[in-house]
């Protein structure tokens, strides 16, 4: 989680490019189209080109997304997830904040629950972006609540100067990490470095 | 109040006009090169790039110096005034094509597409026009500018930005194209106030230009902090 323009986008490229690359499974649920995905994922230098995510996409895709279709959406994404279940699976999604807009949180809370609740019976792990600013306080809390891990990126000011860092909210079967790392995206993939700050 | 103690915050408003457009300046650079997104990093270098204009078209307000100096024949302080006017067009330009984009609809507030094929050559006709042609007397050029300007680049400009800002999804870029509209529309307010009270000014409109002309870059540094929120770290767990 964190604001717009911060870099989850980019994470979840890189998720999913590492995936690939380690012949799992990547299902890309996105709100936008495959083109639109492609042209944002060229910025980060993120190859497609050779492996390609599963898409399940507004437009372009393997599967259509609808927004307004948690039914079909939670269909889609199980009947996926039992196709491809001798494989290691990762889900990459930039729905959620748009669920969360189009939906009551409460609605979207009992779905995500269920969801994983199907999820967590394959080798799979989910990953999800959500905008913070657009969103409650007692929505990201809700959210938070629900996942097993959440990751903050977040700008920080020190002195007079501005940085991106990055904290680990919370992860499952990890002790509690207060600390702060500072983050970036190369060419190969995001840098995480412990922060001295 | 007396005429000493008017001058006095004449010149101090320039001052703080300036200090503002350089924190403009350096916020914007910081944010810009702290995010990852280009629509979000070109904003905030935008904004950088128009505190610097406004940080020059400061200076002679407070150096006297500065705005006797002469370059080609014409003296800076003008050719500063006349860029700003160039800077903030490209600068409402770049931003209200991102909020075209970022309208779900991509509709073409304004015409803006069509507008600005019209606008770049006027301006910067405009400016090469006045900066080059015979000398103008300075009222008769002010009057000039602030007619073309008043009447044309920044009542437009803002309410392209704020009926942009209303049809974007995204409330960062919202926010901060409203408080883009609200630097324009304290410009246009300022611009206004100078041409009115330029033949008979009072200290009450003196007081009120100098107000409105650190108002802006305020809310210009306020545009630039919305880009994005800036946390403070907690230094016990750092």
């Amino acid at each position: 989680m964190g604001p717009p323009g911060i870099g989850k986008e980019a994470l979840g490229y890189w998720f999913t490019h590492s995936g690939l690359v380690q012949n799992d499974f990547c299902l890309y649920t996105t709100r936008l189209s495959t083109r639109e995905v492609l042209q944002d994922v060229k910025a980060f230098n993120v190859d497609f080109s050779q492996r390609v995510p599963f898409w399940f996409a507004s437009g372009g895709g393997q599967i259509k997304f609808d927004v307004n279709d948690l039914a079909g959406l939670s269909y889609n994404i199980k009947d996926i997830l039992k196709k491809n279940s001798d494989r290691r699976i990762r889900v990459v999604t930039d729905v959620l904040s748009s669920l969360l807009m189009l939906n009551q949180p409460d609605a979207i809370y009992k779905f995500l629950t269920q969801l994983f609740t199907d999820v967590k019976q394959y080798d799979s792990v989910v990953l999800a972006t959500l905008e913070e600013g657009m969103h409650p306080p007692n929505v990201l809390a809700a959210m938070q609540q629900l996942f097993d891990g959440v990751v903050e990126l977040r700008l920080y000011e020190e002195g007079l100067r501005v940085l991106p860092l990055l904290r680990i909210r919370k992860m499952r079967g990890v002790p509690p990490q207060p600390g702060y790392y500072n983050f970036s995206f190369s060419k190969t993939g995001m840098e995480v470095k412990a922060y001295s700050g | 109040m007396s005429i000493d103690v008017v001058s006095l915050i004449d010149s101090l408003s320039w001052l703080v006009t300036s200090i503002i457009a350089i924190l403009v300046v350096y916020r914007g650079i910081e944010i810009g090169r702290a995010l990852v997104s280009g629509v979000y990093r070109n904003r905030a270098f935008w904004v950088a790039a128009l505190g610097l204009v406004i940080f020059i078209q400061a200076l002679p307000g407070y150096v006297p110096f500065v705005g006797d100096v002469v370059i080609v024949g014409v003296p800076l302080f003008e050719i500063a005034f006349l860029s700003l006017f160039l800077a903030f067009f490209a600068f409402v330009d770049s931003t209200i094509l991102v909020a075209l984009e970022m309208d779900f609809f991509h509709r073409n507030t304004l015409h803006w597409r069509q507008i600005r094929i019209v606008g770049y050559p006027l301006v910067f006709g405009f400016i090469i026009t006045i900066l080059f042609s015979p000398p103008l007397t300075l009222p008769g050029l002010l009057m000039v500018i602030l007619a073309v300007g008043t009447i044309v680049t920044i009542p437009y400009s803002a309410a392209a930005l704020i009926i942009g800002a209303r049809r974007t999804w995204d409330r960062t870029l919202k926010r901060h194209l409203t408080l883009l509209g609200f630097v324009f529309v304290v410009y246009l307010v300022s611009f206004v106030e100078a041409t009115t009270s330029f033949n008979n000014p009072t200290p009450a409109s003196d007081l009120l230009g100098d107000f409105l002309v650190v108002l802006a870059p305020y809310l210009l540094y306020r545009a630039a902090m919305t880009l994005s929120p800036i946390s403070r770290i907690e230094k016990e767990t750092a």
